[in-house]
């Protein structure tokens, strides 16, 4: 039998039900934990919230474990959680203890509250969820004062666009492509242009739109960073924020004073913040603000680019200064500089550290550059046609079986890598 | 009709063989069958199509924009690609043959990034081989340049859920990665059994009095195929050993050390070991390079470096330290904080020899980690004795056997 029901309302309730299990529920709130590879994440997204919150009423849309709004509830905020799940809100309950909120079982798409009743209108992981945004916006505004803000989460179609156009391939791929295949797996990606324009139509005003979650693992893509920063190899290095305190400094400090710099095309999500004021010309000057650093950054990371980004060059290699006096951050900070090399997006070092951790990382920076050399150059191989002929016996093409033993040779013998021994 | 099975797999996982012959009537040719003679005509074919390819490689390093490197880089190639053609022709020639003869069903390999492996997983795939890999070490290091590009195999087994980890990460499909345990280690619950008597037989061996604890390092090497891992790794986590092991004697803490080297390392393992030895100040030590769960039931507490060995340690059940060096931040950690394998700096040996003398004094701190251990072990090797059989079984599953004419 046909369904009559659209697309997008039967996601919506597929999604609804999941979220009504308690095993769900469990499971959920033992993946946002605040510990192991879990804690960069959960810190990264909650701390946002206090810096963008407005006002004394707080309206935690999709509440779930309350996991954002718990700490402005503890903090004096008048704190209302709404959500779908009965599940979810015992939850919430049973975690909030003598924390004061008051929680509401309802429809997250058609608020049980009056116009202008709340401050700021807050949603963690909810946002996203929705195929039809702009309905969802207006209804959440709906219920916002003049003046109140709208704080949440989005994933950036910017992103999966930059790296289209990165890797030479059309926008359609961005689109298209890169879009999740699983019904189950939807996830709302939305341009800053996009927002930008129903901002200007709703009435909203945009405050800021800032990128976050490189570096926070848990099936994050940085389409970007690569596979050094995501996957079982990274949620392990993760595992190590519970017992490393400075490595958590460092990795909260690079999410949020340099990746949250970035623009929207920086990382696969951002937090979106928009205010209860109608003014299309702001929201234009802001685009066009964003389109300048997007510029400036295509030039790579130098003093430059950090004076457009808004970040005081002088003042960020004295703040990481001291994460990268401690050995596990330098060499991880290393790997991000590494990650840099294979889009040729020159990183000018000494504008960004100190002389003393700069001699490491530029030694990491080199032998990373001859990894690539050597590997490209391997690889290449099988694309010259005069080797690749020569070497194609009873239907194999054998161009491609020694890059074991050429890396090796080429590394030591051809580019001298390893040097003498201690 | 019997199956015919290509295995290239090394002796440690001989049992596997053996039962795909004994239980399910499998019919194994070894890898001697493809290092026969090579013949006249294959080194002719050989030596014309290097003489054809050498020259074009000058294309290939033509971007780099160094005269002197560009030539070291094309000298380096071409010598690989003079060494290994012909051998990796007469190969190709091997298997056409044979399989003429009587058809492979299937080809078992421990490693498919090497010439043999990857020419022999190539051609398999040619001719519609189902081609297995059996890993040969747990995989917790992270894959990197060429160690990345293992998708030529059709099924890839691996020791526990952590070991297919690295592969998920890289895109091999996860429905074609199969959790069989390593059955090098089958016979570890049996010797394990028998731990007092091995223990005391090789402290004996050893000159090892009752009551002095033994430290076991366990070495490891520089494959060389990433210029971002310490060129000088197997010198310089030897030396962390070594100084911690002279600030414990500084301190009074008795105790006995091996040095447990891979048998590859022979040459000059013992020299290089001996002369570290000896600029850190350590007095005596043993150096061997026999199989290392013996070593594990003799000894009270195991240093080494992103290996393999820490999981045979918590197959042993003893402690064991893990060397974190810059390296491991560039390449990323082999174990997570949840494995209890604590890791210590290796640059500092006082730390070193504080968590040493820790575990080697506290029952109570040893017992917590070792049940630890216990408590990921199947995350790491589900094998249980059990995973030969379990290989045969999944191979045989997996081979298509001829039709009986």
């Amino acid at each position: 039998m046909m369904s009559d029901e659209h697309p997008a309302e039967a996601l919506i309730r597929w999604k609804t039900q999941a979220w009504q299990q308690p095993e769900t529920v469990e499971s959920y709130a033992r993946r946002v934990a605040d510990r192991g590879p879990a804690l960069l994440k959960n810190r990264v997204e909650v701390r946002m919230f206090p810096r963008f919150v407005t006002g004394r009423d707080v309206l935690d849309v999709g509440v779930g474990t309350g996991r954002a709004s718990r700490p402005l509830a503890r903090d004096g905020y008048s704190v209302t959680g709404i959500d779908s799940s009965a599940a979810m809100l015992q939850k919430c309950r049973e975690l909030a203890g003598t924390t004061p909120m008051s929680l509401v079982e309802g429809d997250v798409a058609a608020l049980p509250f009056e116009d202008a009743s709340f401050d700021t209108v807050m949603a963690l992981n909810a946002f996203a969820h929705f195929p039809h945004w702009q309905s969802i916006l207006n209804e959440w505004k709906r219920v916002l004062r003049p003046g109140g803000r709208l704080i949440f989460d989005v994933f950036s179609l910017d992103h999966d666009l930059a790296f289209a156009r990165a890797t030479g391939r059309p926008d359609s791929y961005a689109i298209e492509d890169l879009a999740p295949r699983e019904a189950g797996a939807y996830r709302l990606r939305l341009r800053a242009e996009d927002l930008c324009a129903h901002a200007s139509m709703a009435g909203l005003r945009v405050h800021a739109l800032v990128p976050y979650g490189a570096l926070c693992g848990q099936s994050s893509v940085n389409r970007f960073l690569g596979s050094n920063f995501s996957g079982y190899g990274w949620d392990r290095q993760l595992s190590w924020l519970d017992s490393d305190a400075k490595l958590f400094a460092f990795l909260l400090f690079a999410e949020e004073a340099i990746v949250g710099a970035l623009t929207p095309s920086a990382t696969w999500r951002y937090m979106a913040v928009l205010e209860n004021a109608a003014d299309p010309a702001a929201n234009g000057a802001w685009l066009a603000r964003n389109r300048e650093r997007e510029a400036a950054l295509q030039h790579g990371l130098n003093a430059q680019t950090l004076q457009v980004l808004g970040l005081d060059a002088e003042r960020l290699r004295r703040e990481l200064h001291p994460h990268l006096e401690h050995a596990p951050n330098r060499a991880i900070f290393a790997r991000m500089l590494l990650a840099a090399l294979p889009w040729n997006w020159p990183v000018k070092m000494r504008d960004l550290v100190d002389a003393a951790h700069a001699e490491f990382l530029e030694d990491a920076v080199h032998r990373g550059s001859l990894d690539r050399i050597a590997l490209l150059t391997i690889r290449s191989i099988a694309g010259v046609p005069a080797i690749s002929q020569a070497l194609t016996y009873a239907g194999i093409d054998l161009s491609g079986a020694f890059g074991y033993d050429m890396m090796s040779a080429v590394l030591d013998k051809g580019l001298h890598a390893f040097g003498e021994p201690a | 009709m019997s199956a015919r099975v290509l295995s290239l797999l090394w002796p440690k996982n001989a049992a596997v063989v053996q039962t795909l012959e004994s239980t399910h009537g499998c019919k194994i040719t070894g890898p001697d069958a493809l290092m026969g003679a090579v013949r006249p005509e294959i080194v002719a074919e050989a030596r014309a199509r290097f003489d054809r390819a050498a020259p074009a490689i000058a294309t290939v390093v033509a971007p780099q924009p160094d005269q002197t490197l560009r030539a070291g880089m094309a000298a380096a190639m071409a010598g690989v690609l003079g060494e290994r053609l012909t051998a990796a022709i007469s190969v190709i020639d091997h298997l056409e043959r044979l399989h003429t003869e009587e058809p492979f069903v299937g080809i078992l390999l421990n490693e498919a990034e090497t010439s043999l492996g990857k020419v022999t997983a190539a051609w398999g795939q040619l001719h519609a081989v189902p081609v297995f890999m059996l890993s040969h070490g747990a995989n917790v290091a992270n894959a990197y340049t060429v160690v990345r590009e293992t998708q030529n195999v059709d099924y890839l087994f691996v020791f526990g859920e952590r070991g297919a980890e690295p592969y998920v990460d890289r895109g091999f499909p996860r429905e074609r990665i199969v959790v069989t345990g390593n059955p090098a280690w089958d016979a570890i619950p049996a010797q394990l059994a028998a731990r007092g008597q091995t223990r005391a037989r090789l402290r004996t061996a050893l000159n090892v009095p009752d009551g002095v604890p033994l430290l076991l390092f366990c070495t490891t090497w520089n494959a060389k195929l990433t210029a971002l891992y310490d060129a000088h790794i197997f010198q310089k986590t030897l030396a962390a050993f070594f100084g911690a092991c002279a600030e414990l004697q500084r301190r009074g803490v008795p105790f006995a050390t091996v040095v447990k080297d891979r048998p590859s390392n022979a040459e000059f393992g013992k020299e290089e070991a001996t002369r570290i030895a000896q600029r850190c100040g350590v007095d005596g030590f043993t150096y061997a390079t026999g199989d290392l769960p013996p070593f594990l039931m003799a000894a009270d507490l195991m240093v080494g470096y992103e290996s393999s060995a820490f999981v045979e340690a918590m197959l042993v059940g003893i402690p064991a330290i893990n060397l974190w060096t810059p390296s491991t931040g560039l390449m990323g950690p082999g174990f997570g904080c949840d494995d209890a394998i604590p890791a210590v700096r290796a640059h500092d040996v006082a730390a070193l020899a504080d968590v040493c003398a820790l575990l080697l004094r506290e029952q109570s701190v040893r017992d917590e980690l070792t049940a630890a251990m216990r408590a990921r072990l199947e995350r790491f090797d589900i094998g249980g004795g059990m995973a030969a059989q379990r290989c045969a079984a999944e191979i045989a599953a997996r081979v298509r056997v001829p039709a009986a004419v």
